[in-house]
Order: C-alpha cells, then sequence, then structure tokens
C-alpha cells in the first residue's frame, strides 16, 4: 500500500487478512472487532434513549415505537448477540494476558467453547426478553 | 492517550469495570420490559441506578475510545487522516457521553 508511513520506515502493515488461512482464533479475533465497533453505535443508540426518556413521555413513546418494531427487535437480538460474544472473548483475553489457556489446544478448544455459550446465552435470554 | 502501556492498561481496566456493569443492565432489559414511561423514569431517578449507569456510560465510552484508536491505528494509514479520525471519535465520545451524563442528571434531580 502506497502511503506517508510505508514510504518513510518500510514496515509491513499489521493485520494481513487477505493472506491469513482462517482459523477459529483468527476470526474471533476478527468478529472481536467487528462486534465491537456493532457496540459502538449501540452505546449510541442507547444514550438516545437515555436522552428521549428525559425529555419527557412523547419522545419517549416516539422511542418505543422503534424499539418495538421488527427491525428494531432485530438490531436487540444482534446486540444482545454482539455484547455476549465481546464480553466472553474478552474474559478469553484477559486469560491470555495473564498466561492462562495459550497452548494451542486450549486456544482452540476456548474459542469454539465462546463460539457455544455465546449462542446458548444469547437464545436463553432472548426468550427471556421477549417471552 | 499518547503512550501504549497507558493505553492497552487503560482497555483491560475498562473492560474490567464494565463487565459486571453489562450483566446488570442486561439484567435490568429484562426486568423493565414492557414497563410504563413512568416506570422507566422513576427507575433512572434511583440514585443507585443513576449512579451506575453514569459510571457505565463513562466507562464504555472510555473503553469504546480506546478500542476504536487500535482499529484505526490499523487500517488507517495515512498518518493525517489517522489523527485526524481518532480527534474527531474522541470529540464525538466526549459529546455523547455529556448528553448521557446530562440526561441522567435530569431524572435524578
Amino acid at each position: 500500500m502506497d502511503t506517508i508511513e510505508n514510504k518513510t520506515n518500510k514496515r509491513p502493515l499489521s493485520p494481513h487478512l487477505q493472506i491469513y488461512k482462517p482459523q477459529i482464533t483468527s476470526i474471533l479475533s476478527i468478529f472481536h472487532r467487528f462486534t465491537g465497533v456493532f457496540l459502538a453505535f449501540g452505546l449510541l443508540l442507547s444514550v438516545i434513549f437515555v436522552f428521549f426518556t428525559a425529555m419527557g413521555e412523547e419522545t419517549y413513546k416516539w422511542w418505543n415505537c422503534i424499539v418495538n418494531s421488527l427491525v428494531g427487535k432485530g438490531l436487540f437480538f444482534l446486540w444482545l448477540l454482539a455484547i455476549i460474544f465481546h464480553a466472553l472473548n474478552g474474559v478469553r483475553y484477559f486469560l491470555w494476558d495473564n498466561d492462562i489457556g495459550m497452548s494451542i489446544p486450549s486456544v482452540k478448544w476456548s474459542g469454539l467453547f465462546v463460539c457455544v455459550l455465546t449462542l446458548v446465552l444469547t437464545c436463553v435470554l432472548g426468550i427471556l426478553i421477549w417471552m | 492517550m499518547k503512550n501504549v502501556v497507558t493505553h492497552r492498561k487503560f482497555q483491560r481496566y475498562s473492560a474490567l469495570a464494565i463487565s459486571p456493569l453489562s450483566i446488570w443492565i442486561v439484567y435490568s432489559i429484562i426486568c423493565m420490559k414492557g414497563s410504563s414511561f413512568q416506570e422507566t423514569y422513576n427507575w433512572f431517578s434511583n440514585p443507585f441506578n443513576a449512579f451506575f449507569m453514569a459510571a457505565f456510560f463513562i466507562i464504555s465510552f472510555l473503553h469504546l475510545k480506546l478500542g476504536l484508536q487500535i482499529i484505526i491505528e490499523d487500517y488507517v494509514h495515512n498518518l493525517k487522516h489517522r489523527s485526524l479520525t481518532i480527534l474527531s471519535i474522541n470529540i464525538a465520545c466526549y459529546i455523547f457521553a455529556g448528553i448521557a451524563i446530562f440526561s441522567i442528571l435530569t431524572m435524578l434531580f
């Protein structure tokens, strides 16, 4: 890539996404970032929710209509999936920082465990919220 | 945050702080489902809820700011664009965190 930084110090760029063979570790790492960005938008929406609640009943009801629509519910479900995955995978990274579970087999198993636990928790909490 | 070590430390500390807070928030959403405007407003006027909501927003925006900064540094290679993007993300974070705190305080008092 032709950039100022590369021209001046000729260092390789950090994430070589294209040349990586997809593995559970890299896929989960990419998904961790992706859910992080998604949750950033979720945080902005929750600020708007708090603001609308503070502004009074009319804006609150207007906001409630959007949240209870099909799009709103779908986005909320994705938000739930994202926050559960990001939290569980974050715990995995925290354990790695403390040198726990760093061997290749345990890295793969913990990744699989995070995926399964995310799906189970999302379904259970989704049912609890909408039933 | 220019220092990489401080950046990393704050990223971990904020993650540790928001994980219990987000469990509490998901739990609150389950408890609050289908509640009216007055019920929601009363929930926010409770000092306990207001304090932890404010803490959640402040720490989350810090975590968001630090996380997005890493992503920008990885993918935006033009140094001028990079610092401009990071600066605008920081400003947006302060504005939105300010709106959140303002709203929580309005409901508290």
